[in-house]
C-alpha cells in the first residue's frame, strides 16, 4: 500500500512536467479565459437586462427537454422542426417591441442552438433571435 | 505462465491509455470542450484537467507497459477510471447531449453505455492485474515493479 501510494506521487509529479510545458507552448492549449461571445451570442446577464418580451427556445433533444427546461421555453430542434415550429411562430409577437427570441442547447460545446438560430432567422425572416452563451449550463441553476 | 499473462495484460491497458492520452495531448481545447460538456467543474477547472489528464494517463500508460512504477500506474488509472465511469453516469443521468470526451473531441455526442462498458472493462482488467501483483508480490517479496 505504501509503496502504491508513494509510486502514484512519482507518476503524479512526473505527468506535471509535460502538463506544463503544453500549458504553456501548446500551439491548440485551452485557454484560461472564459470563452468571447460568438457573433449573435448574448449572456444570460445581458438578456435579464432587455427590456423586450422574451421568447425562451430550448433546442436540445425532446428527452432533456421533457426531463427539465426553463419554464416558458418552446421546444425546437433540428429533429422534429416541422412539427415544433407552429407553436414558436405562435408565441412570437411581431411588436413594438418586437419579442427577442433566445435559443439555448446543452453547453457552450453544442451547436444546436446555433443552427436553430440560424434557421429560424432565415426561414422567418425574423432578426432578433440569439443564442444563449453557455446554454443549459447556465440556466439549470435557475431551474432547481 | 502467469507472467506472460501480466505482461499482456499490462501492454494491452497500457497501450490503451497512451494512445487515449495521446489523442487527447494532441487537441487540448478540443478536450476542454469536451469536459465543459459535463457541467460539473469550474472553468479553471476544466483547463487544468484537459491539459493535464492527457499526460497522466500517457506516464502512466507507458508505466504499465515498461514494468516501472507498475503498482502506482494501476492504482490512479483505476481511480480515473472511476471517476470517468461516474462523470458518464452522471451525464447520462441528467440527459446531456454531449460528447464523451474519451478520446479528445472526436466522438459522436449522446452515446453513454458504450464508454461506460468499456470503462468498466478496462477497470476489471487492471482489478484483475493488481491481484496478480499482489500474487507475485507475495511469491518474490524483493520485486520492485
Amino acid at each position: 500500500m505504501h509503496r502504491t501510494l508513494l509510486q502514484s506521487l512519482i507518476l503524479l509529479v512526473v505527468a506535471l512536467i509535460p502538463t506544463v510545458v503544453a500549458g504553456v507552448w501548446h500551439p491548440n492549449r485551452p485557454s484560461w479565459q472564459i470563452d468571447a461571445l460568438e457573433e449573435g451570442e448574448v449572456t444570460l446577464a445581458e438578456v435579464r437586462g432587455w427590456l423586450q418580451p422574451i421568447l425562451w427556445i430550448d433546442a436540445r433533444p425532446a428527452e432533456a427537454y421533457e426531463a427539465r427546461h426553463l419554464p416558458g421555453a418552446l421546444l425546437l430542434n433540428e429533429d422534429d422542426w416541422e412539427g415544433l415550429i407552429e407553436p414558436v411562430l405562435l408565441a412570437w409577437q411581431p411588436g413594438p417591441p418586437e419579442t427577442r427570441m433566445v435559443v439555448y442547447c446543452d453547453s457552450a460545446l453544442c451547436d444546436a442552438s446555433r443552427e436553430v438560430a440560424l434557421r429560424l432567422r432565415e426561414e422567418t425572416g425574423w432578426e432578433e433571435v440569439y443564442v444563449l452563451h453557455g446554454g443549459w449550463a447556465v440556466l439549470a441553476e435557475e431551474v432547481k | 505462465m502467469k507472467i506472460r499473462w501480466l505482461l499482456l495484460l499490462r501492454v494491452v491497458i497500457g497501450g490503451f491509455f497512451v494512445w487515449a492520452g495521446t489523442l487527447k495531448a494532441l487537441d487540448p481545447a478540443g478536450f476542454a470542450d469536451a469536459i465543459v460538456g459535463y457541467q460539473l467543474l469550474p472553468h479553471a477547472g476544466e483547463v487544468a484537467f484537459a491539459l493535464y489528464l492527457p499526460w497522466l494517463e500517457i506516464v502512466c500508460g507507458v508505466a504499465l507497459i515498461v514494468g516501472r512504477l507498475s503498482h502506482g500506474a494501476t492504482g490512479i488509472l483505476s481511480a480515473l477510471l472511476v471517476v470517468f465511469i461516474v462523470a458518464l453516469v452522471s451525464a447520462w443521468w441528467r440527459v446531456l447531449d454531449i460528447e464523451c470526451g474519451c478520446f479528445g473531441s472526436s466522438v459522436e455526442a449522446g452515446v453513454y453505455l458504450w464508454p461506460i462498458a468499456r470503462n468498466t472493462a478496462l477497470l476489471v482488467g487492471l482489478s484483475v492485474l493488481m491481484l496478480m501483483h499482489q500474487a507475485i508480490d507475495k511469491k518474490e517479496p524483493n520485486t520492485s515493479a
